[in-house]
């Protein structure tokens, strides 16, 4: 029998005759109901429609009304709500490192793919690569094609005060386009994904690099927020 | 980041905790602590198995998924660690504790120095309420004053919780240390250690003398993973000391078959016997309660430790029955009596001290305070006993609970259960034998 990858019971199979009659292979199961119970699913009929955060009733958020009177007009979708169930899965999974909680949700972000998008993750710097030995993003993934084309870039070891201003917004770009797969998003619509939206900063500095190299298009997926 | 080789002393960190300096010394040892087999991996520093799939990371590296909640170990970087040297300075007087032990207590105590002393496996075998954290402390004193390094280790946290301070208290010379996963206090080599199982792993060939506490607290444990962490953690040449109040089957096997001895104190330091259980049916009670009724036996019996002011516990299988009954209780009697408490409970201390201070007379409760947790002079109530969450050995632990003290040496310990189960059975036998036991001694 299998056991829950969160809390380590052992999972009891709740099959009924007519299932059984039907022949079908049973679901492969990660995750006890209890412990997916407590993870909160972002009701989509009111939602921010720029951010995908969960709201009252659908609207444009206030932090979202910020980014558009500066002029950046995003759209992303969020699967599950930033709660406590999903933080504690947020933590063993990328800092603690336990890569097979990856599979939890790799049904989820699946749902989601669509033929006409081309799917970019958000990449990792390469020490947390070598610390944590994963993309966490790629592992969301699971065997959905995909094309790296960004990377994070080098930390230069300048001072922020020795730099100006333009020098600094500059600086804060923290993504650079992947040379060997900059054809590869030329005119594409893509489906940039993330783990996590917080400020929604990480995901537009990583759209505006794939948009400054030709991409059509540029939608965000993350899995939650 | 380590840079001071003790802290390595018997202990095995991830290659990349330690300082460079360090690594490069010639005492310290690295190994690779994944081993990949055909389908699955092993892992050095917990003993156990994983199928691949359930382990790989990219780039052909793997992970031990099953001791990953004391950080994570991985095929690419090494553990490290150094032999220990038992580099102590011992400080007399080394035992500062003033009690006295009764004469069974000597007698048990003399067989542990033997056990340390020959650095032989052994296993005591302790009624509840026998005071065996006493009897400990010759055999520590000895140990500690011969300069070998010695570990408590218990499957769980209250039990190191609960100790500590009093081990502390009774070797406040000796250098000491707490560990555990909540436990934020940084590591520092100390010749002492009080630690969870679980923290055994991170030890390799530490320990001269190592004590287990309360072995059978965790009868779901996984019995190899306990004996591999045991193995590993002590020198391969030392003594181990098994404390329990109910021996598992295992065990018990092990001593009729002379492949493990064995010492007995059947009887409490107040010399009354463990008071024995009652088991009474209630058959259906499970539906009559989806029915909002409670068995009359159960009213009968609360009713009546209420006329008499006399305090309890009320032990019940699931968290959810907590509330079910409480609400049922409350249209019979006078709710401000009792508080219902379980193990992730916010507010379970002060549940526990609402108890203790005797602001209540009652709590309603799930195997959690089974140990560890006294009230002087309460009764229990064990409902629904035949549920497979009361183990023999949790239920000879809530029997227990009754009559530790010596102002009320004596108390009422009653099961309602929907039938015998082998569990309830070898229960109520286990105090039977260690009373029959306790008989003798009295004369
Ligand atoms: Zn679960
Ligand atoms: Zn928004
Ligand atoms: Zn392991």
């Amino acid at each position: 029998m299998d056991s829950c990858l969160l809390c380590n019971k052992s999972m009891v199979y709740d099959m009924s005759l007519d299932f059984l009659l039907s022949f079908k292979r049973l679901p492969k199961r990660y995750v006890c109901a209890e412990c997916m119970n407590q993870f909160a699913r972002i009701d989509e009929t009111r939602i921010c429609t720029s951010c995908g955060r969960q709201m009252d009733k659908s609207g444009i958020c206030i932090d979202c009304q910020k980014w558009h009177q500066l002029g950046n007009h995003f759209v992303n979708e969020s699967i599950f709500q930033y709660n406590d169930a999903m933080k504690d899965f947020m933590h063993r999974y990328k800092f603690v490192g336990d890569y097979q909680l990856r599979m939890i949700f790799q049904k989820e972000i699946r749902k989601k793919m669509r033929k006409d998008l081309l799917i970019v993750p958000i990449p990792v710097s390469i020490e947390t690569k070598i610390n944590r030995g994963f993309n966490q993003v790629i592992g969301l993934l699971g065997d959905i094609e995909y094309v790296d084309a960004l990377m994070v870039k080098e930390k230069r070891k300048v001072r922020q005060s020795k730099l100006n201003r333009q020098q600094r917004i500059h600086n804060k770009q923290v993504f650079t386009i992947n040379p060997k797969h900059v054809s590869e998003i030329i005119d594409q619509k893509i489906l940039l994904v993330d783990d996590i939206y917080t400020t929604g900063t990480t995901i537009r500095h990583a759209a505006n690099v794939l948009r400054s190299n030709g991409a059509k298009q540029v939608f965000g997926l993350t899995l939650c927020r | 980041m380590i840079k001071d080789v003790s802290e390595l002393y018997g202990r095995q960190v991830n290659a990349t905790m330690v300082d460079d300096s360090l690594l490069n010394n010639s005492i310290v040892h690295k190994y690779v602590p994944i081993k990949v087999n055909s389908n699955n991996i092993y892992c050095k520093r917990c003993g156990q198995k994983t199928p691949v799939n359930r382990c790989n990371l990219p780039n052909n590296n793997y992970y031990c998924p099953v001791c990953i909640n004391l950080d994570r170990v991985t095929k690419s970087i090494p553990l490290v660690y150094a032999d220990e040297p038992n580099d102590f300075e011992i400080k007399q007087p080394v035992l500062t504790w003033q009690g006295q032990l009764t004469n069974e207590q000597k007698k048990c105590s003399r067989d542990i120095i033997e056990v340390f002393e020959n650095k032989k496996t052994h296993l005591l075998w302790a009624v509840t309420g026998a005071g065996k954290t006493e009897m400990l402390f010759p055999g520590i004193e000895k140990a500690l004053t011969e300069g070998k390094r010695v570990g408590i280790a218990s499957p769980r946290v209250d039990v190191c919780v609960e100790l500590y301070p009093r081990i502390k208290e009774a070797f406040t010379n000796t250098s000491m240390i707490l560990l555990h996963g909540c436990n934020p206090q940084p590591y520092h080599y100390a010749q002492l250690t009080i630690c969870t199982t679980h923290q055994l792993l991170r030890f390799y060939r530490a320990f001269d003398v190592l004590i287990i506490d309360e072995v059978d607290s965790f009868p779901f444990v996984n019995n190899d993973g306990l004996h591999f962490a045991v193995e590993n953690a002590t020198k391969q040449i030392s003594a181990k000391l098994f404390l329990t109040a109910t021996p598992t089957n295992e065990m018990t096997k092990k001593i009729r078959s002379n492949k493990l001895s064995a010492s007995y104190l059947p009887i409490r330091f107040h010399r009354h016997l463990l008071p024995e259980i009652k088991l009474k049916y209630t058959k259906k009670w499970r539906e009559n309660l989806k029915k909002q009724k409670l068995p009359r036996l159960l009213l009968h019996k609360i009713d009546e430790k209420i006329k008499e002011n006399q305090r309890f516990l009320l032990f019940v299988p699931r968290i959810a029955d907590l509330k079910t009954i409480s609400d049922i209780l409350a249209k019979h009697f006078d709710g401000s009596k009792w508080e219902t408490v379980f193990s992730s409970d916010d507010k379970r201390m002060e549940k526990v001290s609402d108890m203790r201070e005797q602001r209540k007379l009652f709590l309603i409760t799930t195997t959690i305070l089974e140990r560890g947790v006294t009230f002087p002079g309460i009764d229990v109530i064990v409902f629904g006993a035949e549920d497979e969450v009361f183990s023999t050995s949790s239920l000879v632990q809530i029997a227990g609970r009754v009559g530790r003290k010596l102002d009320r040496p004596t108390g009422e310990v009653l099961f309602l259960a929907e039938e015998n189960t082998l569990a309830i059975k070898s229960s109520i036998n286990q105090i039977k034998y260690m009373n029959k036991k306790a008989k003798k001694l009295n004369g």
